[in-house]
């Protein structure tokens, strides 16, 4: 292994992604959340501003970053120059929170909304990729090997999917289906298999050609050794390429389903239901829908670098 | 060549009647009619029922679906629930609007596309073909609908240059054509710029990597040392057997633009066909569903046959071939 050196953009984009998934990982359990609040006091915050969180012991809560306090009271000052008064007595906490990324006007921190709807859009395209995947690979394999019938039927199959305009019908299956994230990730699962297995396919019905698979079968290899040793390590660079590419495109399809309120309901952020209602105020708070945004345009960045950097490596490797 | 494009279109018939049958079954299948949809007290349950038959919803599936294709066959799509006019009048009046935003969509993405590789390439690793290389990835990254709120922000909220969505403003009717004409430009430019930008990145991706592998080429060296130069060799003969993977990406883009518009027109308002679609959908307008699903699988299937066409007309060898 001392000749492997990974192409740099592969190593940067895994760096990427890896990052991504960490912070989404455990950035919600390391951040305290707020308390939920009424939208009607709530005011947009910009990034990096802080704020005083003052929690009544009635539960109510305040958030400006205007709070003064006195001797016995603490005065909050909301939007429209409201003022509150709130004796100190009354008082069970109070703190100062940062928003990083300003807050929504419900008074939610931006930083922890993104990473939390990261994590939701991040489990729902990997659960439909590995949908994609296992279908893609199966059909791939079972139209390669399974005898002319069984091969044109699923390559016709295969087409005539591949002839809907794929938004259509995912728009079009999530609309007449109620909206949610089982629908959402079996709808993306199920259409985006289809030129995994055309890969695979032709990945398997080239190799099957080649001499030393020939050989292999004349010197009387079993099938699973001839599948181990000659097919498994040509395909995995391929599909590992094919992979990286498609979870970009899920990601976005993903997002791009949410952003039309056609995924999770609206309650659970994911990053296109964030930018969709960053967009609602986008006159008033331009951040709301530009950090999910980058978040979103990170991640598919890094997955086509690791794409990329795969595609070299396995043109790099001699055939 | 003739024949195989006949033969083409004779397998195509088989392909659209399965998509549309596999339509037919989902729309009709699921939960939920158009009939629970009209949110009217007054409409008591024999009402409902009425309406049902009136619209043929009350028969069994297998008389609805033998009755839709033998009108689809007399070219007769039926009647639209929601607008109660002929779903080809519905269809009809999206197609233009559609066409128009995404042909010009098409042409800022080869024009520009095409540009930008050409020009990276001239100097690879050069500050051009980095930045536009940067450019490229990041607009490949970026949801299309993310930008388009982008761009609202800045050209028409921040700056006010453009206008935000529909075709044309109020009142347009009454000024001449010309400023008609100014008018629906100036509507075109965000969703038309935005949809091209998106493809645009992706062909001089594309394009650049495949004009890069061909450098090594050994006809590319003769040419050279026949004393052709630089900008010669790679403007037309790099270019040419680049372009080829291009002309079936291109046939591929096409329901890209015709789908992937979508979006564009919900966002902008633009009374596109993606747009008809987006609004049958939600109200279980089935014979605009199904008619618009035909129109998409019909712009694919056209789509890949064109591009095997004109691959054939810029491939030698593939005329050969077949």
């Amino acid at each position: 292994m001392s000749g492997l050196r990974l192409p740099r953009r592969l190593r940067f984009g895994a760096a990427a992604i890896a990052g991504l998934l960490i912070a989404c990982g455990l950035g919600p359990f390391l951040m305290r959340p707020l308390p939920g609040m009424d939208p009607a006091r709530a005011g947009l915050l910009p990034p990096g501003s802080r704020a005083t969180v003052v929690v009544r012991t009635d539960g109510a809560v305040y958030i400006s970053p205007r709070v003064e306090s006195s001797a016995g009271r603490v005065v909050v000052i909301g939007p429209g120059a409201r003022r509150i008064s709130v004796a100190r007595a009354d008082v069970s906490r109070l703190y100062t929170h940062h928003y990083w990324l300003g807050s929504d006007r419900f008074g939610r921190d931006l930083l922890r909304e993104s990473l939390v709807g990261g994590r939701i859009s991040l489990a729902i395209a990997s659960l439909a990729l590995a949908i994609a995947l296992t279908l893609g690979s199966g059909i791939g394999l079972a139209a390669a090997t399974g005898g002319k019938i069984a091969d044109g039927l699923l390559m016709r199959l295969v087409d005539a999917l591949l002839a809907f305009p794929i938004l259509f019908l995912l728009i079009l299956a999530v609309t007449l289906f109620r909206p949610g994230p089982t629908v959402l990730i079996v709808v993306l699962g199920l259409t985006s298999w289809m030129s995994l297995a055309r890969l695979v396919r032709g990945q398997v019905l080239s190799l099957r050609q080649r001499d030393y698979v020939l050989a292999a079968r004349a010197a009387g290899s079993p099938w699973w050794r001839i599948w181990k040793l000659h097919y498994a390590p040509s395909l995995i660079g391929p599909v590992a390429q094919d992979t990286a590419l498609r979870m970009g495109d899920l990601v976005l399809a993903e997002a791009t389903l949410s952003y039309l309120g056609l995924g999770v309901p609206a309650s659970t952020p994911t990053w296109g239901s964030l930018v969709a209602e960053g967009h609602k105020v986008l006159v008033h708070g331009w951040w709301l829908a530009t950090f999910p945004g980058v978040a979103i345009a990170v991640l598919v960045i890094a997955l086509a670098l690791v794409g990329d950097g795969l595609q070299q490596l396995v043109r790099a490797e001699p055939v | 060549m003739t024949r195989l494009v006949l033969r083409r279109i004779l397998t195509a018939i088989p392909l659209l009647w399965l998509v549309v049958t596999l339509t037919f079954v989902v729309v009709h299948a699921v939960p939920g009619s158009v009939t629970d949809l009209v949110e009217n007290p007054r409409l008591n349950p024999q009402a409902r029922t009425l309406m049902r038959q009136r619209y043929g919803l009350d028969e069994p599936l297998s008389v609805q679906y033998v009755r839709w294709l033998a009108a689809l066959g007399r070219g007769d799509l039926g009647v639209s629930f929601l607008y109660r006019q002929p779903v080809r009048r519905v269809v009809a009046r999206a197609i233009p609007p559609t066409l128009l935003l995404a042909g010009t969509a098409l042409l800022l993405d080869l024009g520009f596309g095409i540009l930008l590789a050409l020009l990276a390439v001239a100097r690879p690793r050069s500050w051009f073909d980095r930045i536009s290389t940067f450019l490229s990835l990041g607009l490949y990254g970026m949801p299309s609908f993310w930008l388009a709120g982008l761009a609202i922000l800045v050209f028409s909220v921040g700056l006010g240059w453009l206008p935000a969505s529909h075709m044309h403003s109020v009142g347009a009717d009454v000024l001449g054509p010309g400023a008609r004409l100014v008018d629906l430009l100036r509507h075109l430019i965000l969703p038309a710029g935005i949809l091209g930008a998106v493809g645009a990145a992706a062909t001089a991706r594309y394009l650049r990597s495949t004009l890069l592998d061909i450098q090594g080429a050994r006809y590319l060296l003769a040419a050279r040392a026949r004393g052709l130069s630089r900008r010669r060799i790679l403007w037309v003969h790099a270019l040419r057997p680049a372009l080829l993977p291009l002309v079936t990406l291109l046939g591929l883009s096409i329901p890209f633009l015709v789908s992937g518009s979508l979006v564009i027109e919900v966002i902008f308002a633009w009374p596109g066909v993606g747009r008809v679609l987006w609004t049958a959908a939600w109200a279980r307008d089935i014979p605009v569903i199904l008619a618009v699903t035909l129109l998409g699988s019909i712009a694919v299937i056209a789509g890949n046959l064109l591009a095997d066409a004109l691959y054939m007309i810029v491939d030698p060898r593939a005329r050969s071939a077949s």
